[in-house]
């Protein structure tokens, strides 16, 4: 891991860094975070102006007449100059305010916030399910290295990595639903309002899809830093002492290989955030992806704006967290670098 | 997978249900027909049950106020909730719902209309001349119209008088002979008491509103004091918004709806095969290719003469909606009376157009043609067109937009498009669209003589008299317009066997203009 | 100084593995076929040959799409356009990143937070969704989809570049050398640069199946390539209404780009293998994975 430490700065640390660095990791990232945050608002405001056509246009379609955009436009302050129109936003968002949607004049907030809950369990049950999936047969492909099974598995993943999702969705529906058997929906039904847990068999498909589309990373990263801790001397030693095999992997081996798969399956989750916008566009999944599209589509900029900031938000969380586990796990890292 | 019309009839007609006969009214006065509209059953009809309706086309911009409906499915919830003064039957006829007699005088400048007795609003208050007067001051309010401003735009709403507690004086500042066939159109008399309010919606239609949820969901209930005795048979309405056409199909074959619109006819045999009914109505929606004929390529009416006779018809229609649907002849108002059917039928005919453009000396023809996702078919039919006119030495190339671009800034101003209408009667729709004060003259049409025949016709009480105008009109229009009509597009709905009491309609809008008070579960 | 030859040595090598060999293969296939597919594709991809969604049959062998048009022609039609377009952002954003990154790392101090902080900013989006949002803005022309992808590249390959340039730039004789008063920018061509060539070279094929990717993403969602261009993320999109009647026009491209996307990934995996003692780099048993995750540490 020497590059991973190369990026660290030298420099003698202050006394409180040597006493708190997750903390202190945790604190600075937070405040970037937020900083982060408020850019991206902006960027994303700024590139909603240049967009052609607005709002009004959107919702009136063939009945738009110049009189009818107009008097919508008043009505809902597009009228007014941008930094005013940001700046009412920016308070509004500061009051926990975001807004109401410029399609149908309902609070934001209420409009993603179901939506946000459908996306996480997605997010969460494909991040959890691959993460166990791919944490398992690499374990025991790094055990059984070179076997058969290694190498089957192995060129699977290899084979499978960066498959577009659309694809692995398109081939499922044909396999699963549509065409050779009918087992599960090639759709979900939703009736809004309800849990998405509600039919677990609507959730199948999109879940398998994002689960395939992980499980590759998260395997092949656990699978090699297994077999380096599994050649490791703190590793032989236990074994020339005899500790029984399953011990020797469970207890002594994988506490020390974990450290960079954390790193992947926070990249995973990450990736999930944006791979979960195709998924539900396919599936006709009521979560935030097919929100952000439509939302995109209608120009509705409050909208726009809500769900970026909390995409990017997410996004700068598991950042953090994962930093933060990484540290926890590995002590090696908190030290500065000698 | 080709399915001739004979197939469709021969196996999916067993579920759909025949019209029943309507009386015929006369309006005195004008020498109008308007009929009575009268619901139309077969069979036994049953009271109870909720019908639950799974549509597309559905956004985050659902509304519910009826002066200001857009999209198709605005309507699943407006024609429920309200009542216009004069509806469209299935056949596109005007008929009287709310209204009990509607005359003008000899010049077409004045109109009064008298509204039914006994009827209320959902809130319990009673319809009076009052809330006729209210909702027209509302939609024609220039500070901020309603849909329906542009077509009845002759009418001087401040002038509108109450004569008695039924009837009102319906002033125009300019002679209106159309009013009651601009009426009928949906969306276009829907009448809102005084002091409505759009987030406590109340109307005379045979539901009340229960909830809504824009872009999601949104239930009905009976309304218990509906003016129609013994309508309607449905407890309670649930709309729920699709997304697209696979996730609805796949509802209605689950049995988790009852009724699906906007269907492709690619699923029809989908559809039918899983044991559900096709709904199949001869739309009089339209989606024509707009040509500007003020400057640019199309000015030459030459080369207009040659697109519009590059143009295979029947095959746009098989390509696009299987065979379904009617085909056009480049003018508009197909189901109108008006309507002049003796016009010969356009066929494509590459050597006439090839000729043409020599003539005008484009050979060799590029052509940019801005197209967008504004309805079922259109991008479609704009990639068969490019096609068709590549065998006539034309190129098309084909430049999709989004929605939003389309209706954006450039609305109207392209020089090479297409657009969408719902069914409108001849001359209302010319008011439209076909003179130079139409709001929504997209082929920038100013043609003196048209001109002044819709002057005159406009101001004729006189029906065929009317008429004869209209088809000197039509013919001006097919020699020389700049339209593309291919074909009407069908409505294609689909339903489940349970549901009883769906009729065609002519509207363009599905489910007969979501008709449901008509409709009862088995 | 012997060093351009390195990544010829590193290629060669990679070549010789069956891996390698095979992942080549594979790729190349769906190389070729999409290069001479137009040629040699029966009838033009606008042409009404069939009724729409008809089965395979003997004038159309995939059968048709939603309008009838030949699902082979316009599969054969349907890859090149998409293939240079994954490339040239690749290309792109690769280029850019490296730049940026190498900087980042040589400079120092303003340049190197600047730089890192509008990465950070950049990333704190899913790439499709910052391709989309860019491409909804301004439309879906061809060469604003492909510098939309470039852009969503570069800050990962910024940071990749820069841990790998740090590791360098620390070293003994770079040091040595700013003494000596060389110019920075000779430093950086002549010995920082070269050594990140497997590095690179492992990014290269890390992005280019991102970029195919998201630009058939793009197209499947309606913000790529429009009607009636043939592509195949367009395809799949376009014919999915007909999946149980026909379901070759969605199959077809879907199985080329997932060939496309192993053969890179194969052939990506055995150059990071190949580059093992060249640059002395990752450990040996995933080296491209450790070079994806690299650099995302802080």
């Amino acid at each position: 891991m020497t590059a991973t430490q190369a990026t660290e700065r030298v420099g003698p640390p202050s006394r409180a860094a040597r006493s708190h660095p997750i903390r202190d990791t945790v604190i600075r990232r937070s405040l970037i975070g937020i900083g982060t945050l408020v850019l991206v608002s902006i960027l994303v405001f700024a590139a909603t102006q240049v967009l052609p056509g607005n709002a009004a246009s959107a919702v009136l379609l063939n009945t738009a007449t110049p009189a009818r955009l107009h008097a919508l436009e008043v009505q809902l302050g597009l009228n007014r100059p941008a930094v005013a129109q940001y700046w009412t936003w920016l308070v509004g968002v500061l009051h926990g305010n975001f807004g109401k949607s410029l399609a149908n004049g309902q609070p934001v907030g209420t409009l993603i916030g179901g939506r946000i809950v459908n996306s996480l369990v997605l997010v969460v049950l494909a991040g959890v399910i691959g993460t166990l999936i791919g944490v398992g047969f690499g374990v025991l492909a790094a055990a059984r290295r070179d076997s058969v099974f290694d190498h089957v598995l192995s060129v699977t993943a290899l084979a499978v990595t960066a498959l577009p999702e659309f694809v692995v969705a398109v081939v499922l529906v044909i396999f699963f639903a549509a065409v050779v058997f009918h087992w599960f929906p090639a759709v979900s039904v939703f009736v809004p309002g309800t849990a998405p847990w509600s039919n677990p068999r609507e959730l199948v498909l999109p879940v398998a899809t994002l689960v395939i589309v992980i499980v590759p990373y998260v395997f092949r990263m656990m699978r090699a830093s297994m077999i380096d801790a599994l050649e490791s001397d703190y590793v032989q030693m236990a074994r020339l002492k005899g500790v029984p095999r399953w011990r020797v992997l469970l207890v002594h081996a994988l506490p020390n290989a974990i450290a960079p798969t954390i790193q992947v399956i926070g990249l995973s989750f990450l990736y999930l955030a944006g791979g979960v916008v195709v998924v539900e566009y396919i599936f006709n999944y009521p979560g935030l992806g097919q929100a952000l599209v439509n939302a995109v589509s209608d120009r509705d900029i409050p909208q726009i704006q809500a769900i970026v900031l909390v995409l990017a938000a997410f996004y700068i969380f598991v950042n953090i967290l994962t930093d933060v586990i990484s540290l926890a796990v590995s002590p090696r890292r908190r030290l500065p670098r000698s | 997978m080709t399915f001739s019309r004979r197939d469709f009839l021969k196996a999916g007609l067993a579920g759909t249900v025949a019209i029943g006969a309507g009386g015929l009214l006369d309006a005195c006065g004008t020498g109008d027909t308007i009929k009575a509209f009268t619901t139309s059953h077969l069979g036994k009809p049953r009271y109870g049950g909720t019908l639950r309706a799974g549509l597309t086309g559905g956004s985050t911009a659902d509304t519910l106020d009826p002066l200001s409906a857009v999209t198709n499915v605005d309507f699943s919830r407006i024609d429920n909730l309200y009542e216009p003064l004069i509806g469209l039957t299935p056949d596109a006829l005007p008929a009287y719902v709310l209204a009990e007699e509607l005359t003008s005088n000899k010049n077409a400048t004045e109109w009064t209309v008298r509204v039914k007795q006994g009827v209320t609003f959902h809130n319990g208050k009673p319809l009076t001349a009052d809330d006729v007067i209210y909702t027209f001051q509302t939609v024609l309010n220039p500070k901020a119209p309603g849909s329906a401003a542009a077509g009845l735009a002759s009418i001087d709403a401040k002038g509108m008088t109450k004569l008695d507690t039924y009837t009102v004086r319906i002033p125009c500042s300019t002679p209106f002979a159309t009013l009651g066939e601009s009426l009928a159109i949906p969306g276009y008399s829907d009448i809102i008491p005084v002091g409505y309010n759009p987030a406590a919606p109340v109307g005379t239609g045979p539901f009340r509103l229960k909830s809504f949820s824009p872009g999601t969901q949104s239930t009905f209930v009976r309304y218990g004091d509906y003016w129609q005795t013994g309508l309607p048979y449905l407890d309670e309405i649930v709309i729920t918004d699709y997304a697209d056409q696979t996730s609805q199909v796949n509802a209605l074959l689950a049995g988790q709806v009852d009724v699906v619109n906007l269907l492709s006819a690619d699923v029809i045999s989908e559809v039918q095969g899983e044991g559900k009914n096709i709904l199949l109505s001869d739309g009089g929606g339209w989606n024509p290719f707009t040509m500007r004929v003020d400057i640019g390529t199309f000015s030459d009416v030459r080369i207009r003469q040659a697109m519009r006779l590059v143009v295979d018809r029947q095959q746009m229609l098989d390509l696009v909606f299987g065979g379904f649907g009617t085909i056009g002849n480049d003018v508009f108002g197909i189901w109108a009376p008006e309507y002049d059917h003796s016009l010969p039928q356009r066929r494509q005919d590459i050597d006439q157009a090839k000729s043409l453009l020599r003539a005008a000396g484009a050979e060799g023809l590029h052509v940019q043609l801005v197209t967008s996702d504004i309805g079922q078919g259109v991008t479609l039919a704009a990639q068969v067109l490019a096609q068709q006119a590549s065998l006539a030495g034309i190129t098309v190339s084909v430049d999709d937009v989004t929605v939003n671009d389309f209706y954006g800034t450039n609305y109207l101003k392209w020089q090479f498009a297409q657009d969408y209408w719902f069914y409108n009667f001849y001359l209302p729709q010319v008011s439209l669209a076909s003179i130079p004060t139409a709001p929504f003259n997209e082929t920038h049409w100013d043609n003196p003589r048209y001109d002044s025949l819709y002057a005159q016709a406009i101001a004729t009480t006189d029906a065929s008299l009317r008429t004869e105008l209209a088809h000197e009109m039509q013919q001006i229009e097919y020699d020389e317009g700049g339209y593309i009509i291919p074909f009407f597009p069908p409505v294609i709905d689909g339903y489940g066997t349970n549901v009883g009491g769906l009729v065609p309609g002519k509207s363009g809008l599905s489910l007969n203009a979501y008709d449901f008070k008509g409709v009862w579960l088995s | 100084m012997a060093r351009r030859p390195e990544a010829v040595v590193i290629l060669g090598r990679a070549v010789r593995t069956p891996r390698g060999a095979t992942g080549l293969v594979i790729a190349g296939c769906v190389i070729l076929a999409a290069a001479i597919g137009p040629a040699v594709a029966p009838y033009s991809s606008t042409e009404f040959v069939t009724s729409p969604f008809a089965r395979a049959s003997r004038a159309a062998w995939l059968g048709g799409d939603v309008l009838g048009r030949d699902v082979l022609t316009r599969t054969l039609d349907g890859g090149w356009e998409l293939l240079v377009m994954a490339a040239v952002a690749t290309a792109l954003g690769v280029i850019v990143g490296a730049v940026l990154g190498v900087m980042a790392a040589y400079y120092g101090g303003w340049w190197d937070n600047l730089i890192m902080r509008a990465v950070d900013v950049i990333l704190a989006f899913p790439q499709l969704v910052f391709a989309l949002l860019l491409v909804s803005i301004l439309g879906p022309k061809i060469w604003l989809i492909v510098l939309a992808v470039a852009i969503s590249h570069a800050p990962q390959v910024a940071r990749v570049a820069r841990a790998a340039a740090l590791d360098i730039s620390e070293r003994d004789f770079v040091k040595a050398m700013q003494i000596l008063g060389i110019p920075g920018r000779r430093i950086i061509r002549r010995d920082v640069l070269p050594n990140l060539t497997s590095v690179l070279m492992v990014e290269i094929g890390l992005r280019l199946t991102y970029s195919m990717l998201i630009i058939a993403g793009l197209s499947f969602l309606g913000f790529g390539l429009q009607p009636p261009a043939a592509s195949w993320g367009l395809m799949i999109n376009e014919n999915r209404v007909g999946l149980i009647a026909n379901p070759w026009g969605v199959l077809m491209p879907a199985i080329l780009i997932a060939l496309f996307t192993i053969g890179v990934n194969t052939f990506t995996d055995s150059v990071a293998r190949a580059s093992l003692g060249v640059g002395g780099r990752a450990t040996e048993t995933d080296p491209v994975l450790e070079l994806a995750v690299e650099g995302t540490a802080q």
